[in-house]
C-alpha cells in the first residue's frame, strides 16, 4: 500500500511543484496571442543575446535518459531534439521526417532527415536513434520514459532499415504509440557507446547534441550558458547567446525582469498589473494543459452518499472559484471535462454539474444528511489554491455545507491522498497535466490502472483498453466521449478548469509564436526568436 | 529525512512514470534499501573522499562544493568581519554611555536589528536601490552585455554584505555593551580614572581586553558561517553559494547533499571550538 501512496504522492507532488511538469512523450503546444512580428524574413540583431530566469540550479549533468527535473529538460532541449512531438495540433517533425503505421497497426516506419549534423561534425543517422532508444528501455538505466516504450509488458522492438530508416515494432496494434514513441531527445552513439551509467559520466558536462545550442558554460548558482549552434539543422539560431539564470527568489527575479537585467521568465496573475505598467515588457499567457480539480474522499461515510456529492458538485461556481485565483479570465477557462479544454479529444457534451444553488440544496435535502461539515486540503505554499479554498469555502456554506479549510504541507498532503485508510480530509484541491494522448490519463482514471481517483465503474477501465487498440479514429473518439461521461457520473471528480501559465518577456523580443510555447520546456524551438535590429 | 513518506525520487518522477519505473528509480539510487544500509553506504564513499552525487540534477557534489563555497566565503568573511569590528566599537560606546543617548541610539538600532528579518530587510534594499534609484545591480552583470569587471563583481556584493553586516551586528553589540558595562564597575577602572587616564585610553586599551574574552569566543564559534552563514541572503540575492544549493537540496529531499553540507558545518563547529580555545589562550596568558 505504502508503494502505492508513494507514485500517487509523486504525481501529486508534480502537479504541485511545479504546477504542470510533464514529461510525457508528447507536448501540447499552444497557440500563442500573434507578437505582430512574424515576418520572416525581417532583419534581426546580430550578436544578441537573451537572458531567460530559471528558479532553480539545473546542475551540468545533462542526459536525455537520466534528466527529469524540469530545469535540467529546459537545459536538454536546448542541446539535443526528438524525432518528433505530438501537439494538440498534430505531429511536429525534429529529426524525422515522416512516420507511418502499418496497415496492422503494430509495426511504425520512421524516415530520418538526411544531413543532420551531430555538432561535433560527426552525421546523425537511425544507430543514434535505435541506441537511444534501446538505453531508454533498458531497466537498469530506469530511463524517465520507459513506461511509454511498454506495450502490453513488453518493450517495443526498434530497427535500424538502413541509415535513414528506423521500424518500431509492437506485439499488439496501439493506436496511442505514435504519441508514446514522441517527445524522446535522440543522443550520439558514437559519444555514449562506451558509457555505462549515463547518470554520471564526463560526457554529459559537455554535452554533443543536435538541438539549436550548445553548451557555452555552466557556472554553480549562477548560469548556464548556451551558445548557437551554427549546423542546426533547422536553421541557424537567431539569438546567439543564450543565458539560463538561476534566481532561486521569485521576487527577486521578479525585480531583475522589471529592472531590465533580464528578458524573459515565468510571471504569476498577480504579477501583471505591475507588469502592464512597463511598456517594455509584454506577457504571452498560454495553456500547459494543466487541469485544476477538486476531488471527493469517496471514504469518507458523508460523501459515499451520491446526492451530497451532487449537492457540492452544484454549489461550486467554477468562474468564481478560478477568478479569485487568477484575477482575469484572460488566465484560464472553466472545464467540465477530466481533459483540458486544449485537448484535442475533449467532449464538450460531457455530463455536467453547472453552478445551480437550488438544485444543490435540492440534492441535499434528498441525501438526508444536515449540518456536514467536510475538511478541505490543500498545498499550503500555493496561494493561488488558497484563494480557490476560500471561495469553495463560502460557495458551500450556501448549500448548508460546512468547510474547514486546511492548508497542508505539500509533503504531508501525498500522504494524506485518499485510501480505505487514509480518511483525514474529505476534499482536495490540486491540478495535474498529462499531456495531449488521452491514453496517459488511464493512469488517473481507469480502475485497471493505478486509479488515483478512485472510480469504481469498471466498464471505464475497459473502455480505456478498448481506446488504446481502436486504430479508427472517430470509433476511438467515440469511446473516449464515453469514459468522459462515465467518470464524471461518478462525481467524485470534479473539474474547475485549465489555467495557463505566462511567459512574460521584453516586448522588442519577437518570434514567439514560432518558437511555440510548450509545457515545461517553454519554447519548443528557441532558435526562432529574435530582436528586431 | 528517513521518516519522511517522501523521498528525492519523489521529487523527480513525473506524472507519466508508471509506478514500476519509479521502483526502478527508487532500486537504482538505494532508496529501497534499510535507513542504516543507506547510511553505512554513504559513510563508505564519504570517508574515500567521494561525496557523491545529487539524486535530483545527477550533478558532483564535490564539484558543486568547490564552486560554491568559495562565493560564501567571499560574502560571508568581509560581512563578519566588518560586523565584528563595528560591534565593539559600538558595544564599547555604548557601555560607557550606558543609558545616555548614544547608548539607547546604539542600543536601540541592536534591538532594531534584532527584530528586522533579513529577507524582508534585503527586499527593502534591492527594491530602493536596485529599482526605484538603479544604483546597483540586482545580479551579476554576466548576460547583460558588460560581463564581469572588479567594479561590477563589487557593485553586486555591497547589497548582500550590507544585510549581512546589518544581520550579524545586533547579537555582537548587545554581548560587547553588556560585558563592557560590567567591566566599567571594575576595580581597574576605578583606579585608572583616579591615576587621571582618558576615557578613551580606559576603553580602548584595558577594558578592550578583557571585553574581548567572550567576544573571541564567538568568533571561533562564528566559523561555520563560512558554509552556512548567509542562506537566506544569498537565495534572496541569487548568490551563487551554499545557501540557495542547500535549500534546494532540502526540498528535494536530495540527502547526498544534505549530508555531506551538513557534515561540513558540524565538522567546522568542532574545529571552530578549538579554534575559540586557542584564541582564548592567546589573547589572554593567564589561561594556560
Amino acid at each position: 500500500m505504502k508503494k502505492i501512496f508513494k507514485f500517487m504522492s509523486a504525481m501529486m507532488a508534480c502537479a504541485v511543484i511545479s504546477s504542470g511538469l510533464n514529461v510525457s512523450a508528447a507536448s501540447s503546444s499552444s497557440s500563442v496571442p500573434s507578437d505582430d512580428s512574424v515576418k520572416a524574413e525581417e532583419p534581426f540583431k546580430k550578436g544578441a543575446q537573451l537572458s531567460y530566469a530559471i528558479l532553480d540550479d539545473p546542475g551540468n549533468n545533462y542526459n536525455v535518459i537520466t534528466s527529469n527535473d524540469r530545469y535540467s529538460l529546459m537545459t536538454v532541449k536546448m542541446l539535443y531534439s526528438p524525432l518528433y512531438n505530438v501537439t494538440d495540433k498534430g505531429i511536429e517533425y525534429f529529426l524525422a521526417d515522416n512516420i507511418e503505421m502499418s496497415p496492422e497497426g503494430n509495426v511504425f516506419t520512421v524516415t530520418l532527415k538526411k544531413d543532420v549534423l551531430w555538432n561535433d561534425g560527426q552525421p546523425f543517422t537511425a544507430k543514434d536513434v535505435v541506441f537511444t532508444y534501446n538505453a531508454m528501455i533498458d531497466e537498469k538505466n530506469a530511463g524517465s520514459s520507459r513506461s511509454s516504450l511498454m506495450f502490453d509488458g513488453q518493450p517495443v522492438k526498434v530497427e535500424a532499415k538502413d541509415d535513414y530508416t528506423v521500424e518500431f515494432t509492437i506485439p499488439s496494434p496501439s493506436s496511442s504509440a505514435v504519441d508514446m514513441f514522441a517527445g524522446i531527445f535522440i543522443m550520439p552513439e558514437h559519444i555514449y557507446k562506451d558509457v555505462q551509467n549515463f547518470d554520471n559520466n564526463d560526457k554529459n558536462e559537455n554535452a554533443v547534441g543536435t538541438g539549436p545550442y550548445k553548451i557555452g558554460e555552466y557556472k554553480a548558482g549562477e548560469y548556464v550558458k548556451f551558445i548557437k549552434n551554427d549546423t542546426y539543422f533547422r536553421g541557424i539560431p537567431k539569438i546567439d547567446t543564450v543565458y539560463f539564470r538561476i534566481i532561486p527568489d521569485a521576487n527577486t527575479a521578479k525585480l531583475a525582469l522589471l529592472n531590465g537585467e533580464i528578458d524573459a521568465m515565468i510571471t504569476t496573475p498577480a504579477d501583471q498589473t505591475e507588469i502592464e505598467s512597463h511598456p517594455e515588457l509584454k506577457s504571452y499567457p498560454y495553456t500547459e494543459g494543466r487541469v485544476a480539480y477538486l476531488k471527493l474522499n469517496p471514504w469518507n461515510k458523508d460523501l459515499a452518499n451520491t446526492d451530497l456529492r451532487k449537492a457540492i458538485f452544484h454549489s461550486v461556481n467554477k468562474e468564481e472559484v478560478l477568478l479569485a485565483a487568477y484575477g482575469n479570465p484572460e488566465f484560464f477557462n472553466t472545464g467540465d471535462s477530466f481533459l483540458p479544454e486544449s485537448n484535442s479529444w475533449i467532449n464538450r457534451n460531457v455530463v455536467k454539474y453547472p453552478f445551480d444553488i437550488e438544485k444543490a440544496k435540492e440534492y441535499m435535502k434528498n441525501s438526508g444528511l444536515s449540518g456536514v461539515t467536510l475538511k478541505l486540503a490543500y498545498a499550503a505554499n500555493d496561494n493561488l489554491q488558497e484563494k480557490q479554498a476560500l471561495v469553495i469555502q463560502q460557495e458551500l456554506g450556501l448549500t448548508g455545507i460546512n468547510v474547514e479549510i486546511n492548508p497542508v504541507d505539500i509533503q504531508a498532503f501525498i500522504k494524506l491522498w485518499p485510501s480505505k485508510d487514509q480518511t483525514d480530509f474529505d476534499m482536495y484541491l490540486n491540478g495535474y497535466v498529462m499531456g495531449p494522448t488521452p491514453d496517459t490519463y488511464s493512469a488517473l482514471f481507469s480502475p485497471e490502472g493505478d486509479n488515483m481517483f478512485h472510480m469504481e465503474n469498471p466498464e471505464i477501465g475497459k473502455l480505456f483498453t478498448s481506446a488504446k487498440s481502436e486504430l479508427d479514429e472517430n470509433k476511438r473518439a467515440e469511446i473516449y466521449n464515453k469514459i468522459q461521461d462515465l467518470v464524471a457520473e461518478e462525481a467524485v471528480f470534479l473539474p474547475l478548469g485549465e489555467n495557463k501559465r505566462i511567459l512574460t518577456v521584453k516586448a522588442d523580443l519577437k518570434g514567439i509564436e514560432d518558437a511555440g510555447l510548450v509545457p515545461v520546456y517553454t519554447f519548443d524551438d528557441m532558435s526562432k526568436l529574435y530582436f528586431p535590429e | 529525512m528517513y521518516i519522511s513518506p517522501y523521498d528525492a525520487i519523489d521529487a523527480i518522477t513525473t506524472p507519466n512514470m508508471t509506478r514500476e519505473t519509479v521502483e526502478l528509480l527508487k532500486i537504482k539510487y538505494g532508496l529501497d534499501k534499510p535507513f542504516i544500509v543507506q547510511y553505512f553506504n554513504w559513510l563508505k564513499s564519504f570517508l574515500s573522499g567521494d561525496f557523491g552525487y545529487s539524486i535530483v540534477t545527477h550533478s558532483s557534489i564535490g564539484k558543486d562544493l568547490a564552486a560554491r563555497i568559495p562565493q560564501t566565503v567571499k560574502l560571508v568573511l568581509p560581512s563578519y568581519i566588518t560586523a565584528f569590528i563595528l560591534s565593539i566599537i559600538l558595544g564599547l560606546t555604548a557601555g560607557r554611555f550606558k543609558n545616555k543617548l548614544p547608548d539607547r541610539i546604539i542600543d536601540g538600532f541592536a534591538s532594531l536589528g534584532l527584530s528586522l528579518p533579513t529577507f524582508w530587510f534585503a527586499l527593502l534594499l534591492m527594491y530602493f536601490l536596485a529599482y526605484k534609484l538603479k544604483i546597483l545591480p540586482i545580479l551579476s552583470t554576466v548576460g547583460n552585455g558588460s560581463e564581469g569587471g572588479f567594479l561590477n563583481n563589487l557593485k553586486q556584493l555591497i547589497m548582500p554584505y550590507t544585510v549581512l553586516v546589518v544581520g550579524f551586528m545586533p547579537d555582537l553589540i548587545k554581548y560587547v555593551r553588556s560585558s563592557a558595562s560590567s567591566e566599567l564597575k571594575e576595580d581597574y577602572v576605578m583606579v585608572q580614572r583616579a591615576f587621571g587616564s582618558s576615557e578613551s585610553t580606559i576603553l580602548f586599551r584595558h577594558v578592550i581586553k578583557n571585553v574581548l574574552l567572550p567576544v573571541i569566543t564567538k568568533l571561533g564559534m562564528a566559523l561555520p558561517m563560512l558554509v552556512t552563514g548567509a542562506v537566506i541572503t544569498e537565495s534572496i540575492f541569487a548568490w551563487p553559494g551554499i545557501g540557495p544549493y542547500y535549500v534546494k537540496a532540502l526540498r528535494g529531499m536530495d540527502y547526498p547533499v544534505v549530508m555531506v553540507i551538513l557534515v561540513l558545518s558540524s565538522s567546522l563547529v568542532i574545529i571552530g571550538n578549538l579554534l575559540s580555545d586557542v584564541l582564548y589562550y592567546m589573547t589572554d596568558p593567564r589561561i594556560k
